[in-house]
């Protein structure tokens, strides 16, 4: 890599035309007009140092021309490299400076025709390296090859840098032995001077010696930090080996280096892509700003708009990369990909012929073709295009990690592990692999239980619990929704619980990190355990109910489903599952709703796949739940399978749309939000977040009254009000509020909603009755509040409601089934009412529990074992109670009638 | 069948730690013979929150021992640093003064042989060198409670330290007829504890009676209160910052689980808090005539009782069958016995 060695100065001589006539200037020094002189002397002087000054901002000097460029205005600094190139007496390093720019603004053409004058003029062998990389960018690959080696079989430093451009580009055209010979070579050459770090460490890289390319990486950049080609290269490698954290931190060095460096642009978008898309979407375009035919950029684009399935947007990126460059193998895969979105598989085909031409040992083709299917679910198509991608390239260790967390997905554990541990002998840095493998070991620490129908893996620190609900839960789903959707997916499925989250997310993605709770994978689920979260963070039965869904949704389709509809499917079945399941509406969907952000459901995938805001995904689920549950309302749920045969059939959108409903998607759109309007109108008008904001407001009852006198259905002031006034134990002044809050926005359900406060006011009144009636509207709205549950399952049982009792209790296990509390209660009510198959399984999870009174609990199992004839069992319960309490008389007496 | 002998294995391991715990639960135990004096002290709060947990942790404490314990409220000494809040409850305030006042006061309310417990609630913190408790005024330091305890050398003391920092105690204040019992494991453990909520709890609800004689040891107050802290943290997703040691056996090193294996837990599972064992007969009510009868029986259930407990030590060596065979004759008959007990003790 050359760093960049300064032009000489030179100084800017004034223009001597306008010279007087000598005797008129003397004329001027004397009579009354000699003050003019000296003012006029004065304006010459002021006009010349102006006229010098916007000289200098023209940069007619190679050091100012430089200095545009170490600033990052490439676009100035080319001008004027430009102008000074076309001096006659112009300099070599003018000359490699403009080459390099028309390079980095993407004028390949230009920097073409440029470096072929220059090497006309002069056979030096820095042109035709030059030379090469411009017809390299243009696809031209024999031509540039051609260069490459002319230029290295000079004498000088450059034969190393064109030796590694011709590495490069042997491998970019599939002659893999080639180019790994000649980064040997190239290496073998460099490798002991210490001013070729940055060269060497990108021979180590492509001969797959990644600990040592890092090493030489990092020396190299202390020795120069200036030289942002291996920055970035450095960067590029952290990329491929996934540390996404160390790549971000290298390009921001990189453009600390030179600000505005395109390549650079792109790289730390690359970085960011997942954690800020907007962030990343705003760095491709700066980059574009500097290099618009920059192909990487070209590609970015193109994958988000794929992915968001925006597919003209992406075919007109694709379009403008082929114009830089027509025949580059990478470009090509992209537009495999597009024309596999589309469902189109001639052109599909055309395209794989079109890089295999190029390459015909491109992997990445059916690499990227195999990550696309992932991301719509279609595991078996992706791990055949893995194993494709492995057959053109043995040594594309990325695809042997790819194929084996798909083959996992699909269930096949032995393949899986046999494809990763390849993956990880051969690269130690494939964090996806690693985190895989670590899983896989794990998976010994896990019971597997074998059901009709279902494959269960569940952690044997809590397969004793969850094997009690877990299996009954599965088969619900599957005859309901089977049933209902008319379609019964091949069994058995498999589900996995994983207690540790970040375990989940590895087997979901091969990362820690992710934020869902539960995921589909076509013939299985993975989700969290509900000892994943802490006590009541999450609703596990739900979320199996969710995931179930897709396996339906997902299987009756062939994968074809679009993701918003999938989603929307899932969100709308946990509602009608049981009351209360599912999501509420959030403020946040509410704040929405009023500021108009919700997607055209044309865009609403995206949504899912590339959100643009923090929260766009959680919002996209609500949305998508409720144009469903629009759908079926407004339409019936035989409209839903229309809908669903459509999508299974590849119909687009539109043509669905007006299949099912009769409707385009502009018209859909108007509906479904005159639906929701009508559905949350009252909430829309009445939440005013605004008054969130204002936090004196919130404790100000003057205030809170005074919002109200002008805005009497303000749901927050009638809801702060009346918590107002219950601080102030003034109780009867706060039902009013709070009974108004509640009709404002009955969905409500955060910690300080009326209910809550209505039940605690009502209780301490001794009002049980009415107390009750409040958690139970409130579970009514939101099932997964395992504290109002609970509490509302105890004074069911204190008010002598057992029948209402046992069904609320049950449904606070399907939030926390590790509450000892809620088994006992559960277990005296099912006792209570004869429904001893009941009490039986929740004292058998108390013991599992490891209660804090064992003996009680073996105690508890064995009276009810009694009491169901099963003596035998019972006696060893008794015993086993009584080998921790010998003298617990009531399992004493048990034992004596046992022994009767 | 294979099955069945992996199920059996399991529950027979599970049973061993239950089962040497319960062993000195029992092989210790014999009704509580002595007399018991409580000294609660509340460390200085420093916040609302925290004056308001440990007022509460305190007078639960106090009550229990009055009420379900029947110890006499005179034999209860409070430490509180706003004594205005129940001058009933509170001896005085918490400051090394008040302490060593509390101190004598016990010293010569106490006898040979006597359960003094102390229960230290609240703030506790570690300078490097010593562990400090955080009193009204200086602070009581490690060798403050030395002293401290050496005023009852005589009786049997438990000083139950549910404050950060304190695990270091287990270390220096070990000693005979002492036990010791520390919320965290170490001087490094520093964050606010919930331990002291847990061992009132554990005197509240018959919960944590595991062997079911009626009584809650001091052995069986621990376990129950290091379970509950181990599930609060593991209910709330939180990386547990205290965990409990019991030291009791002099040497020095706790033990987090009590067990034979380790020496820990004898004494402690010996030490029930109560009003003294005249009360207790006095309760008792058995009719004159049947005193004989009641003597053989109790010396045969003690025998039976023992025998028990001898089975279960040997439990490891003997094969599965032939020990439930046997456990099952020594309850059966234990049941019998304590049957008889039962009607011959009912008041006419």
């Amino acid at each position: 890599m050359k760093g960049y060695s300064p032009a000489r100065r030179r100084v800017h001589q004034p223009d001597s035309a306008g010279r007087k006539d000598p005797s008129a200037l003397s004329a001027l020094f004397s009579g009354p007009s000699r003050l003019i002189l000296p003012l006029l002397a004065f304006c010459l002087v002021l006009v010349l140092v102006v006229a010098s000054r916007q000289a200098a901002s023209l940069a007619d000097t190679p050091e100012a021309a430089q200095q545009l460029s170490s600033k990052g205005q490439y676009a100035e600094a080319l001008a004027a490299y430009e102008q000074l190139a076309e001096a006659s007496d112009s300099s070599k390093e003018t000359k490699i400076e403009l080459l390099r720019l028309l390079q980095l603004t993407g004028k390949y053409a230009r920097a073409e025709e440029v470096a072929s004058k220059y090497l006309q003029a002069t056979p030096d062998p820095v042109f035709s390296l030059w030379l090469g990389k411009a017809r390299r960018a243009q696809g031209k690959y024999a031509d540039a090859e051609a260069a490459f080696r002319t230029a290295a079989r000079s004498q000088n430093d450059i034969r190393d840098e064109a030796a590694m451009d011709l590495g490069l580009l042997l491998k970019e055209t599939g002659r893999l032995d080639e180019s790994h010979a000649e980064f040997q070579r190239l290496f073998d050459r460099v490798a002991s001077n210490s001013a070729k770090l940055g060269v060497a460490a990108v021979a180590l890289e492509n001969l797959e010696q990644f600990q040592d390319a890092n090493t030489a990486f990092r020396q190299a950049t202390e020795a120069n930090s200036k030289d942002v080609d291996t920055w970035h290269a450095w960067g590029r490698l952290f990329l491929e080996k996934y540390d996404k954290a160390n790549a971000t931190s290298v390009f921001e060095d990189a453009l600390k280096a030179a600000p505005n460096h395109p390549d650079s642009l792109v790289g730390l978008a690359l970085s960011l892509s997942e954690e800020d898309g907007e962030r990343s979407h705003e760095l491709i375009e700066k980059a574009l700003g500097v290099n618009p035919n920059l192909i990487d950029a070209r590609l970015l684009l193109a994958e988000a708009a794929i992915e968001a399935e925006v597919f003209d947007e992406a075919a007109a990126e694709i379009q403008k990369a082929l114009q830089v460059n027509p025949n580059s193998p990478e470009v090509h895969s992209w537009k495999a990909v597009l024309h596999s979105g589309k469902r189109q598989p001639s052109e599909l085909e055309q395209e794989i012929q079109a890089v295999l031409k190029v390459n015909p040992h491109y992997g990445q083709l059916y690499e990227n073709l195999a990550t696309y299917a992932v991301t719509q679910r279609f595991y078996q198509q992706a791990v055949d295009y893995f194993r494709k991608a492995l057959e053109l390239n043995p040594r594309l260790w990325s695809a042997y990690s790819g194929l084996g967390i798909n083959l996992l997905r699909l269930g096949d554990e032995a393949a899986a592990k046999e494809a990763l541990e390849t993956s990880y002998a051969n690269d130690r840095f494939n964090v996806w692999t690693v985190n895989t493998l670590r899983l896989i070991d794990s998976f010994e620490n896990f019971d597997t239980i074998e059901v009709p129908d279902f494959r269960i893996r569940l952690n044997k620190k809590e397969s004793a619990i969850l094997r009690l609900y877990v299996p009954d839960l599965l088969h619900q789903a599957l005859d309901t929704l089977s049933t209902k959707y008319a379609y019964r997916p091949k069994t058995p499925l498999y589900l996995e619980m994983f207690p540790d989250h970040e375990d989940f997310a590895v087997r979901t993605l091969g990362l820690p990190g992710l934020g869902a709770l539960g995921v589909c994978f076509g013939p299985g689920m993975v989700m969290d355990s509900p000892s994943a979260r802490p006590k009541g963070g999450f609703h596990w039965g739900s979320t199996l109910w969710h995931e179930f869904t897709h396996v339906i949704t997902l299987g009756m389709t062939d994968n074809k489903v679009p993701r918003w509809f999938s989603e929307g499917l899932s969100v709308m079945e946990e509602h009608q599952a049981r009351p209360g399941w599912g999501d509420n509406i959030t403020l946040e969907a509410i704040q929405a709703m009023q500021e108009k952000k919700l997607l055209p459901i044309a865009e609403l995938t995206a949504g899912f796949q590339r959100p643009r805001f923090p929260g766009q995904v959680q919002l996209s689920y609500f949305q998508a739940g409720q144009a469903c549950e629009f759908i079926d309302k407004e339409f019936g749920f035989p409209a839903i399978l229309t809908m669903l045969k459509g999508f299974k059939e590849g119909q687009s959108l539109p043509a669905v749309l007006t299949s099912a409903l009769q409707l385009s998607p502009q018209e859909f759109d108007k509906r479904f939000n005159d639906y929701l309007q009508s559905r949350f109108g009252p909430a829309l008008r009445s939440v005013d977040l605004e008054l969130l904001k204002d936090k004196n407001a919130e404790k100000s009852p003057e205030k809170l009254e005074a919002v109200l006198a002008s805005h009497p259905d303000s749901f927050f002031a009638n809801l702060k009000l009346g918590g107002y006034y219950v601080e102030q134990k003034q109780p009867d002044k706060a039902v009013p509020y709070l009974e108004k809050a509640k009709s404002l926005f009955p969905a409500y359900d955060q910690p300080d909603s009326p209910y809550r406060q209505l039940a605690e006011i009502y209780k301490a009144q001794n009002n049980l009755a009415g107390a009750i009636a409040e958690l139970e509207a409130l579970v009514a709205v939101n099932a997964g509040d395992f504290e109002a549950l609970k509490q509302l399952g105890q004074w069911l049982k204190e008010s002598g409601k057992p029948d209402r009792a046992l069904p609320v209790l049950e449904n606070a296990l399907y939030v926390y089934p590790f509450d000892a509390d809620i088994h006992k209660l559960l277990a005296e009510v099912g006792s209570s009412q004869g429904k001893l198959e009941v009490a039986l399984r929740e004292y058998q999870a108390v013991l599992a529990l490891d209660a804090a009174d064992p003996a009680s609990a073996h105690f508890n199992v064995a009276s009810v074992l009694f009491q169901l004839g099963r003596r035998s069992e019972a006696k060893q319960q008794v015993l086993s109670a009584l080998e921790i309490a010998p003298g617990f008389q009531p399992a004493q007496e048990l034992l004596l009638k046992l022994s009767q | 069948m294979r099955r069945m002998e992996k199920k059996q294995k399991t529950l027979r391991s599970r049973l061993c730690s239950a089962g040497l715990a319960a062993f000195w639960l029992v092989t210790a135990g014999s009704l509580f013979a002595q007399s018991t004096h409580a000294l609660i002290v509340a460390s200085a709060s420093g916040e609302e929150q925290f004056k308001e947990q440990f007022w509460d942790w305190g007078t639960r404490l106090e009550r229990v021992l009055t009420q379900q314990m029947r110890v006499p409220k005179e034999d209860i000494l409070f430490l509180f640093e706003d004594p205005s809040k129940d001058a009933s409850s509170v001896f005085g305030k918490p400051t090394k003064s008040e302490l060593t006042r509390a101190a004598e006061k016990l010293g010569s309310a106490s006898k040979e042989g006597d359960l003094v417990l102390i229960v230290l609630l609240g703030h506790g913190s570690y300078d490097g060198t010593t562990y400090k408790f955080n009193l009204v005024g200086p602070d009581a330091t490690a060798a403050d409670l030395e002293q401290l305890l050496n005023r009852f050398s005589r009786q049997q003391v438990v000083l139950v330290a549910a404050t950060p920092c304190s695990g270091g105690l287990t270390r220096t204040l070990a000693g005979k007829n002492r036990v010791i019992m520390a919320a965290t494991k170490s001087e490094m453990e520093n964050n606010q504890t919930v331990f002291g909520g847990f061992f009132v709890e554990a005197f509240e609800n018959q919960v944590a009676d595991a062997d079911k004689n009626g009584r809650v040891s001091m052995l069986e107050a621990y376990l129950y209160s290091r379970k509950k802290v181990e599930d609060y943290y593991k209910e709330r997703q939180k990386l547990a910052t205290e965990h409990a040691l019991l030291e009791d056996d002099g040497n020095g090193r706790g033990s987090s689980i009590p067990s034979a294996q380790t020496g820990d837990g004898l004494l402690a599972g010996r030490l029930v808090p109560g009003p003294g064992v005249e009360t207790v007969v006095a309760a008792a009510g058995a009719a004159p005539g049947n005193q004989k009868e009641l003597r053989e029986l109790q010396a045969a259930k003690k025998k039976v009782e023992a025998d028990i407990e001898a089975l279960k030590y040997r439990k490891s060596t003997m094969e599965d069958a032939e020990y439930q065979k046997n456990l099952e004759k020594l309850l059966l008959e234990l049941a019998r016995t304590d049957g008889r007990i039962r009607e011959l003790e009912k008041p006419k």
